[in-house]
């Protein structure tokens, strides 16, 4: 029997996925002229991509490979937003971390000499330069850490677009499409089965974020993902509230076990932390919480309630703003934060996933270095801080 | 700081008047909040501060309406006007009453919306003088205002012959009446006719009326499609297509009604399975004879379970509440069934009667989907063929479009677009209708701002 007998039924390369990952990952496939399928069981997007914010940024790692992997996959916006023909509203105007901390202040002056020697844009504003530019800003806020080409973009036009461009170059799209297990052949990938058939390819790139889990069993690997529930408010439009986006840098520091100022006990449960990101269409995006909750995606008034509280104390004119919406969404998180660009023991079974609170941002990197892994060459980034082994249990000795 | 009932109702129509009433005298604790100054749902709107005129108009509705809530101020529930719930989640609640938010924690919550006019976006439909009959009803009763003449009355259903006779009896002249329903509708329905038998006075008054209408003199247009209104408050022309024809009629004020559609967000919000309508095409709570929905603790009644009209939303609102008095451990399940029989029978009686209702103003597929030009996002103001372009280019869902165009992502979440959204899409697509999952509802159910939020009382972790 020959599996490529009917050529709508193979593929070099099947796409798990239709987030901003797998749909910028069967972007680059695609324009390399690979064969590619891209099956998604909702639309494009559909999951985590569809519920988050909209930045694409460098300035939550400290200077080092992660670092440079951000803003090696933020520097290829510009040419991917000039080749889709879907305005996804990339805008790199800056994002600022704001310092109400006295303690704060040194350590993040010392930062930005690491960051700037990555090619990362940073300026210090403080605290007459912050009120200058950003009178909307709490007065006691001390100083403003800026990442001036950190960007904002409307990721569900990203990974619509990156589909809608893959489809152009020649990938077959599947969206409402749902995997139902994946066919070894001599322990290698042999195909994907869905509810639309069975699409033979050698080749399977798992890119299901919070999902890849469940494709990983199928082939019977562990995938280290827990989903990590994000909360969001959105605010009425409100033009003038704040000139780009902004997040508070006492959290980075707290991430190193350091207790923030004024901060309830429900914020360091829910893992609240200020994000405001004013969109293109003049509502302004308020987070951040970080809870593992499964796979909810529920709003949680408790916490609701703790970032706006958040969001208030850096921004006192939000008080009689008015709260539209809010929404929830899943990061994918790994155990180390760094997400898996990998391919797997599983011949033919490659894993693109994990990104947590960067998947926007890193996603046409992940695209790009999937498509350099397929080809067999020299991959313009190492990828070995990302292999899925380093999650593995070591192998035996023969 | 919170509160607790063993009931919390939502809606202070007849069903949630009627649950509380029988709730509170089996014992259970209850508090019902309602986003009007009043009880008394749309129907009994300000029934008990009608002026005599009104209550003439109104005649029996506003009788037995003063009735009810009389019984139910007097039936000792908590009472919160002005009172919006905008969360849910299992055992709690959360309410904005007079700018402060907070969490009510309650044993069980029986949602009781009601129904809202279905809004049926045509070209022209959002200039200021256009409304909804429900929308100018309310008005006249709340406020006693009633529309400026001549008025068109352009769409379908038992609500818009009855706000013709509203306008005549209170010497507003009609100028014309266009319905996008047809004479063979009614032939359709003449199978189910003897359901009518069973609940005769209803069809009775509703008969009588209807014979008004044709014998008032005003001009009736059937099957329009295409309908256009173009002009400005005081001075409009409708234009239309009926019979191979294209007709034009002036008004100064326009009505619009394409019938009610049940206000399901609240339901949606808690998680409740919900289940398509397929000859009024709309998404009602699914629920049995008790009200309980597919959530433990949440129960429905009235409207937003399927519209049946008020005196079936008075039975399900004190069926549902027996049956959260046999949960709670007041009443014993033969006790339950035995109190509850006669509003049982009455409401098999009701949904035959139903039956014909919604065969005789089965609501025509085509006239729910949008002209190019119409604007269907009023909050981010997309029209049709602005939507329909992004469904050309692969949407192929509510929640997938709106991701995409922004429509429902506005105040009023998508009670405005989302289905004439969901039909467009289900034209484009090929999908079933019913297969097409709503926009996701999401908190809050209404705008509230940050000082709110931030200062809501909650129990401490």
């Amino acid at each position: 029997m020959n599996d490529q007998q009917n050529k709508h039924d193979a593929a070099e390369v099947v796409v798990l996925g239709g987030g901003a990952v797998g749909t910028a990952v069967a972007y680059y496939l695609a324009r390399a002229g690979r064969n590619v399928a891209l099956v998604e069981l909702g639309e494009f997007p559909w999951g985590s991509s569809k519920r988050c914010d909209g930045h694409a940024v460098t300035y939550d790692s400290p200077p080092g490979y992660f670092s440079r992997l951000c803003k090696a996959g933020l520097d290829l916006f510009p040419e991917v937003a000039a080749d889709l023909d879907v305005d996804f509203d990339f805008e790199p105007e800056g994002v600022g971390l704001l310092i109400d901390d006295e303690r704060d202040l040194e350590t993040a002056r010392a930062s930005i000499e690491g960051k700037r020697a990555e090619g990362i844009e940073v300026q210090f504003w403080d605290r007459a330069e912050l009120r200058r530019r950003e009178p909307g800003v709490a007065d006691d806020v001390l100083a403003c850490l800026n990442f001036a080409s950190d960007a904002k973009l409307n990721p569900m036009r990203l990974a619509f677009g990156l589909a809608r461009r893959a489809g152009a170059y020649g990938a077959r799209l599947m969206p409402r499409t749902r995997v139902t297990g994946i066919e070894t052949r001599d322990g290698a990938v042999a195909a994907v089965l869905t509810d639309r058939g069975r699409i033979a390819s050698p080749v399977v790139i798992d890119a299901c974020g919070v999902w890849a889990p469940l494709i990983g069993q199928m082939v019977g690997l562990t995938i280290p993902i827990r989903p990590r529930q994000g909360q969001i408010l959105v605010s009425e439009k409100l033009r003038g509230l704040a000139s780009q986006s902004y997040a508070e840098y006492g959290y980075l520091a707290a991430k190193g076990g350091r207790k923030r100022n004024g901060v309830t006990a429900d914020m360091e449960a829910y893992g609240v932390a200020l994000v405001a990101e004013p969109t293109e269409a003049g509502t302004v995006l308020f987070g951040s919480s970080r809870r593992y909750v499964g796979l909810d995606t529920s709003s949680h008034p408790g916490v609701l309630r703790a970032m706006a509280q958040r969001a208030r104390r850096f921004f006192p004119r939000l008080a009689e703003a008015r709260i539209i919406r809010c929404y929830a969404g899943l990061r994918p998180a790994t155990p180390d934060g760094k997400p898996i660009i990998s391919p797997t023991p599983v011949p033919g079974f490659f894993v693109a996933a994990g990104h947590e609170g960067n998947g926007i941002g890193l996603s046409l990197i992940t695209g790009k270095l999937v498509a350099e892994l397929l080809g067999g060459g020299p991959t313009s980034v190492d990828l070995a801080p990302l292999r899925l082994e380093r999650f593995l249990e070591p192998p035996h000795a023969a | 700081m919170s509160t607790y009932y063993d009931l919390c109702v939502i809606g202070a129509g007849p069903a949630g008047m009627s649950a509380a009433i029988r709730a509170t005298r089996l014992g259970l604790s209850t508090l019902v909040a309602e986003r009007q100054p009043g009880p008394g749902g749309q129907i009994f709107r300000s029934a008990e501060s009608a002026s005599p005129e009104l209550l003439r108009l109104l005649g029996h509705d506003c009788a037995r309406g003063r009735k009810l809530i009389r019984t139910f101020r007097a039936c000792g529930a908590e009472f919160w006007p002005e009172a919006t719930v905008w969360g849910l989640e299992p055992g709690a609640v959360y309410v904005s009453r007079g700018g402060r938010s907070r969490a009510v924690r309650a044993g069980h919550v029986l949602i009781a919306t009601g129904a809202m006019e279905r809004p049926v976006p045509v070209p022209g439909w959002t200039l200021p003088g256009v409304l909804g009959a429900g929308a100018a009803d309310v008005l006249l009763k709340s406020s006693n205002l009633r529309p400026e003449g001549p008025v068109v009355l352009v769409g379908n259903g038992p609500l818009l012959v009855q706000s013709v006779h509203h306008l005549k009896a209170l010497g507003v002249p009609v100028s014309a009446l266009v319905t996008t329903g047809s004479n063979a509708a009614a032939l359709r329905a003449l199978p189910l006719a003897p359901a009518a038998l069973l609940r005769p006075a209803y069809f009775a008054a509703k008969g009588a009326l209807a014979a008004r209408v044709l014998l008032g003199g005003a001009p009736r247009y059937s099957g329009a499609r295409d309908i256009r209104i173009t002009g400005r408050d005081g001075d409009f022309t409708v234009t239309f297509r009926t019979g191979g024809r294209v007709r034009s009629v002036q008004g100064a004020t326009v009505l619009l009604h394409e019938g009610v559609v049940p206000e399901t967000r609240a339901t949606q919000l808690a998680g409740c399975r919900h289940d398509w309508h397929a000859k009024q095409r709309h998404w009602y709570a699914a629920a049995d004879v008790w009200g309980r929905t597919s959530v433990t603790g949440v129960s429905v009644a009235g409207d937003c379970a399927g519209v049946l009209g008020a005196d079936a939303a008075m039975a399900r609102g004190r069926l549902a509440a027996l049956n959260v008095c046999r949960e709670a451990g007041r009443l014993s399940t033969a006790r339950r069934d035995a109190l509850g029989r006669a509003d049982r029978l009455s409401l098999v009686r009701i949904r035959a009667a139903q039956r014909l209702l919604d065969t005789v103003f089965a609501v025509a597929p085509e006239v729910l989907l949008p002209a190019d030009e119409a604007v269907v996002c009023r909050c981010e103001e997309l029209t049709a063929g602005e939507l329909r372009t992004l469904l050309a280019a692969g949407c192929a869902s509510p929640d997938g479009l709106k991701a995409q165009s922004r429509a429902g992502m506005g105040p009023c979440q998508g009670r405005m677009c989302g289905q004439a959204v969901a039909e467009m899409i289900a034209q484009a697509s090929g999908i079933p209708l019913e297969d097409l999952a709503p926009y996701r509802a999401r908190m809050p159910l209404f705008p509230l701002s940050f000082d709110e939020l931030a200062e809501m009382a909650l129990p401490p972790l």
